[in-house]
């Protein structure tokens, strides 16, 4: 049902303004309307939005993203703390959050440095880890140790060149024997990383004659490097350690920083979205001498209250008049959903489509009944209707995100139609119920009597797709559309004509049954050309399809029933074995998962394509009262 | 003979329009992926454009089935 609205407009005196607006916030009930016009923003406009910004930059820093676990008392707590009416109390505000961000920039900028740095130990730890054996090994005062990028395609040759070179001076005279010893890491990057001992005598010569080769000498990085390659590599396994403990101390306090913060932070941003919102309210208002105007859209039901709780405060201080739209003005009235708490929850499935209009059609209730018809009809097995129950319930308590409880109550109504069709359909997990406790349908096994499901199921989309013309032809008589209620109304009696004509070859029903259906013919097809001329008659073809398309209801029910008789089978075939039962349990959660997510899709489907074309017409504005935020916080866009 | 034909005449019924169908919605949802990407307020449209060209493979399952209980 779409709430009945009033216009409200409210007079005062310039010097209340700011409490008018402040009461007004806290009824949470006025959907104000600003001006069209673009106004000059004012200082504390922009100071607000700048400090906002500010907060909302720092929650991003620190990486906090629970405004779902934001609590109503935190924000009050936050709201009784902090008065921001006066202006010096923003820039306390500002100041405290300059001294915080300084902080957090502190330990945001030695994280990123540590980061750096810690990609080079690591690369540089794959040198360490592979030849601190053989450095530590080769380390002695008498021999010279170093580490050389050399590429791989040069490698074997360099090798020969040193022992040639180190043989030759040997032959010379140069002791000891074993003067050359080296150790080879193989890297990713057509290169290798060569160590080289050699007798310290012969330093400069196997330097020199490595540079020649095109050798690099390898260099711990920068800050780790020391006097020998030894300590270089020690200097890298113990930098790795302390910058790795560092980085976790610093994860440490932005997670401190952020759970202390975090809320506080969140409620201060809110408290400034909101001041911000009094503002714009306030600047929006009109100004005539010493009295201002705020006009905006309220609740009928709604208004007495309010009146006397402005008049209760003010007293003759405000003027209230209120007054009903013109027809002329309904495009302009915001549209307010209001369904009972049973069905409520179907608004969410409305939520994909555009807005309503005001004086269109409230789809909730009709969804509300044929979504779990549907969605149950294709599950079809009370064995996963009692599952979807369990899952609908745990979903319908959850506080994670606002759309989830909706969703969940959903499940609910759809497991209900679940284990009804299920006893409709005898299938418990499939044919486990009947294998195990005998159970018979009470209708028919649809697994094997495909035909009377699919006519019905097209029978289902006889009555829905006509409900759905007859609510646009109610909808083109309100709102005086006449091309549409003639257009909907030929769909509707062309649709029976033709389901009467097919009666009657099925049932051999009498001639005078087959005049009827033909003058029902004509005049359907004559509002048709009168109401949506060729393209009406176009739509009545493709309401036809729409019709044929409920036949999907029957379509994705049979496969689920088959999937589920399947699973059941592995035990046949594999015995009652642990892979037996082990593959037909992998099937029906396959077969769950799918059987949730198909009736889900294609009921929305069937609503979204085939019922709501037929009558429902969005476009509306959506109800928004001028509020302090409550319920669950969204993260802000 | 004929009923191998009918098999393979109702197979045909549903897996052409099955492939076609598939192809349809791959081009419009890779579309629609993007569009809802960019405007979030669309994806209500886009479901009803990605779900259009199912029709014809439910159409395809009521031939396939008419054939089928012919064979039987």
């Amino acid at each position: 049902m779409i709430r009945e609205m009033v216009r409200l407009a409210v007079w005062g005196l310039t010097p209340q303004r700011s409490e008018v607006v402040e009461a007004l916030h806290d009824f949470g009930l006025l959907h104000v309307v600003t001006p069209v016009e673009a106004h000059t923003p004012s200082k504390e406009e922009e100071a607000l939005r700048f400090t906002r910004a500010k907060v909302l930059g720092m929650l991003e820093a620190m990486e906090w993203k629970d405004w779902g676990l934001l609590t109503d008392e935190i924000v009050d707590r936050a709201r009784d703390r902090v008065d921001l009416g006066i202006e010096g109390v923003v820039a306390e505000i500002d100041r405290s959050l300059d001294a915080f961000r300084g902080r957090l920039a502190a330990l945001l900028e030695e994280r990123r440095r540590l980061s750096f740095s810690l990609a080079e130990l690591k690369r540089a730890h794959q040198v360490v880890f592979h030849f601190i054996p053989f450095v530590t090994a080769e380390d002695s005062p008498d021999r010279t140790l170093s580490l050389w990028w050399v590429k791989n395609d040069l490698l074997q040759k360099t090798l020969s060149g040193l022992r040639s070179l180190v043989q030759k001076e040997e032959s010379a005279g140069e002791d000891p024997k074993d003067t050359l010893r080296y150790h080879v890491l193989n890297t990713e990057k057509e290169q290798s990383v060569l160590a080289v001992s050699a007798d310290r005598n012969l330093e400069e010569k196997v330097e020199g004659f490595l540079r020649q080769r095109g050798a690099v000498r390898w260099k711990a990085p920068e800050g780790f490097q020391r006097e020998s390659t030894r300590t270089s590599l020690m200097a890298v396994e113990e930098g790795l350690k302390e910058t790795n403990s560092r980085l976790e101390e610093i994860a440490e306090e932005i997670r401190r920083a952020r759970e202390e913060w975090g809320p506080r932070l969140a409620s201060v941003y809110i408290l400034l979205d909101e001041r911000l919102e009094e503002t714009l309210v306030e600047s929006g208002s009109k100004t005539r001498g010493d009295t201002f105007l705020i006009e905006g859209w309220i609740p009928s039901d709604s208004l007495d209250p309010v009146v006397s709780l402005l008049k209760s405060r003010f007293g003759d201080n405000v003027l209230v008049q209120w007054r009903y739209p013109s027809s002329e003005e309904w495009h302009r009235v915001p549209t307010l959903l209001s369904n009972p708490s049973a069905t409520r929850p179907f608004e969410v499935l409305l939520k994909l489509m555009p807005h309503p209009q005001y004086k269109g059609v409230d789809p909730t209730s009709l969804v509300a009944v044929f979504f779990p018809f549907f969605a149950g009809c294709m599950v079809g097995d009370a064995g996963y209707g009692a599952l979807i129950a369990l899952l609908g319930r745990w979903l319908s308590r959850s506080t994670r995100h606002p759309l989830i409880p909706p969703i969940g109550k959903i499940l609910l109504w759809v497991s209900g139609w679940s284990v009804a069709w299920g006893i409709a359909f005898g299938e418990i997990f499939g044919d486990l119920g009947h294998r195990l406790f005998h159970i018979r349908p009470l209708w028919i096994e649809r697994s094997h009597a495909v035909l009377p499901v699919l006519i019905f199921t097209v029978a289902l989309g006889f009555a829905h797709i006509s409900i759905g013309l007859f609510m646009g032809f109610l909808d083109g008589l309100r709102n005086k559309h006449r091309h549409l209620w003639m257009e909907r109304l030929g769909s509707l009696i062309v649709l029976f004509a033709l389901f009467g004509l097919l009666l009657l070859v099925r049932l051999n029903l009498p001639r005078p049954f087959f005049s009827l259906n033909v003058i029902l013919l004509v005049i359907g097809t004559a509002l048709l050309l009168v109401g949506g001329k060729i393209g009406g008659i176009i739509e009545t073809f493709s309401a036809l399809g729409n019709v044929l398309s409920y036949v999907r209801i029957a379509a994705i029910g049979l496969s689920s029933a088959i999937l589920a008789i399947v699973a059941t089978r592995f035990v046949d075939v594999l015995g009652l074995s642990f892979l037996g039962i082990l593959m037909a349990l992998i099937i029906h959660i396959l077969n769950f998962v799918l059987a949730i997510a198909g009736s889900g899709l294609h009921s929305a489907r069937l609503h979204y394509v085939e019922f709501f074309s037929k009558f429902y017409q969005g476009g509306g504005k959506e109800f928004r009262p001028f509020t302090r935020r409550r319920l669950s916080w969204k993260k802000p866009s | 003979m004929e009923k191998a034909l009918l098999a393979l005449a109702a197979s045909l019924a549903i897996g052409i329009p099955a492939l076609a169908t598939a192809y349809a919605q791959a081009k419009i949802g890779s579309a629609g992926a993007g569009t809802v990407a960019e405007k979030p307020e669309t994806s209500g449209t886009m479901i009803i454009l990605e779900a259009i060209p199912e029709t014809i493979v439910i159409l395809g399952f009521v031939v396939a089935i008419m054939m089928i209980l012919q064979l039987a």
